[in-house]
């Protein structure tokens, strides 16, 4: 009788034991910060679009710029917290590639062969215009047994799928397939485009942005990390789209196509630079090429309706970066969780 | 595949708590590994769906479901601890070895890509 109480106490306390644990563990997805600063009415307005546009937010800056006019929006945030700007990065690798050409260090007609080892694969032959334009044939991403597994691995994880050195990257160069020389958005394309254009110049990617576009706009806050080591103090993480913390991308020798990070503020520079046409290789943002159902095409920089935009997408980050000379509107949009944040961009544009 | 691994979790939640309940030859745990391992398979599920499923859109408190199945699980689990072999009567030793190994490779996969 006594041995059987035993285990019955045994079994509460177990049980108890188990509820607490996972009562502990309960997940608990991030939501729009409620500490905001900037602009009332555009803090108003942008909560207002986000309520219609669903998924997991936390940190979130904005920008409006118009003509001299600058208004901004944080939530959770500062004009100084650090995002990654993921793809908006392949701006700047494009901004590179106008400011080489200016400069006499590379033709639009260069080809990639010319600049990294890629032997006579086909991919030598691609031109650095092919590939800033998104026309190269070559894939979205390199294509390899391996190469798949570690990206299902990486989602799973919400880790970063790059990572490889620039003698991986290269060789996945020499081993891709390029196709029909059409709108095809590659990944693979602009980190080979970058990493060119640092071979061209005789440096590395991540000091080629920090001469040549980042100090000169005065973007203090804004650097190219290729290793989780150099990540500055206290650079944030964000979420999934699902809400799980995701680690930083770094992409290692893929960091020209997306492993930028900077500041609202900086970012406010940027794009009004590129607006009034004072950016260093500004001539990247004048559309050359079609972009199937986009539109068209500069180097990366993709303009619809006369917008001229770019956005970009990390493990846990989103961003946005747009412009209309016309109008004289820029916008900006930084995001540190996965949800996108293209729609909030373009209704900030007042394009629907 | 992210709002299936809730379904998972619960199915497996469900499957622990009434397999230490039950009494039917072909359902109940044969050994205390058995039931061991069910529930651990139900715990692995839970990791899997806590790091998959979108939380953000369905409510967090959805995870009492599973986790309220594994607790239930866990108490019947203790009841009927006692009046279990350690190994499954009449299959050979290194089955159920076996049988485990396969087990902790799963958790450790689980465990490794999800839980570190």
């Amino acid at each position: 009788m006594k041995r059987t109480r035993t285990i019955l106490v045994a079994a509460v306390a177990a049980a108890l034991a188990t509820a607490v644990i996972g009562a502990a563990a309960i997940p608990r997805p991030p939501s729009l910060s409620t500490q905001t600063s900037g602009d009332d009415a555009l803090i108003a307005e942008v909560r207002a679009l986000i309520a219609d546009r669903p998924g997991v937010r936390d940190r979130l800056s904005v920008a409006v710029i118009d003509g001299a006019e600058v208004r901004t929006a944080t939530f959770g945030a500062t004009e100084a917290t650090e995002y990654e700007i993921g793809s908006v990065t392949k701006t700047v690798t494009a901004s590179l590639l106008a400011d080489a050409i200016e400069r006499g260090e590379v033709t639009a007609d260069t080809a990639l062969g010319d600049l990294l080892d890629l032997g006579d694969s086909p991919a030598a032959s691609v031109t650095l215009e092919e590939l800033a334009t998104q026309s190269s044939g070559l894939p979205r991403l390199p294509v390899s047994v391996g190469s798949v597994l570690s990206s299902i691995v990486a989602n799973y994880r919400a880790s970063d799928p790059y990572g490889s050195t620039l003698a991986e990257l290269e060789a996945d160069a020499r081993g891709a397939k390029v196709g029909e020389k059409e709108f095809l958005y590659s990944n693979l394309g602009f980190a080979l485009l970058g990493q060119a254009l640092a071979s061209a110049a005789g440096t590395d990617y991540p000091r080629l942005a920090e001469d040549r576009v980042f100090a000169p706009l005065g973007m203090d806050d804004s650097y190219v990390p290729t290793s989780p080591d150099e990540l500055r103090a206290d650079a944030p993480t964000g979420y999934t789209a699902g809400g799980r913390a995701a680690d930083a991308w770094t992409l290692g020798a893929d960091a020209p196509a997306g492993s930028a990070r900077s500041t609202l503020a900086d970012m406010i520079a940027y794009v009004t630079a590129q607006r009034d046409g004072t950016a260093p290789g500004v001539a990247a943002t004048e559309p050359v090429a079609p972009a199937g159902e986009s539109g068209e095409i500069g180097f990366a920089w993709i303009t619809t309706e006369g917008v001229t935009w770019h956005n970009g997408a990390t493990g846990g980050f989103t961003s946005w970066v747009g412009f209309d000379r016309e109008s004289g509107r820029a916008v900006v949009v930084l995001n540190d969780t996965a949800a996108g944040v293209d729609d909030l961009g373009f209704a900030l544009m007042e394009v629907e | 595949m992210e709002y299936i691994s809730g379904f998972v979790a619960f199915a497996f939640a469900a499957v622990f708590a009434a397999s230490a309940f039950s009494r039917r030859p072909s359902f109940a745990p044969r050994s205390r590994l058995e039931l061991l391992l069910t529930g651990l398979d139900a715990a692995a599920a839970l990791v899997l769906a806590r790091a998959l499923m979108p939380w953000a859109d369905v409510s967090p408190f959805l995870w009492f479901v599973p986790v309220a199945a594994v607790a239930a699980g866990v108490f019947g689990a203790v009841l009927r601890w006692a009046e279990l072999p350690g190994l499954r009567v009449g299959r050979p030793r290194w089955r159920s070895i076996l049988y485990a190994a396969l087990h902790v490779v799963v958790y450790a996969v689980v465990v490794l890509v999800f839980a570190v």
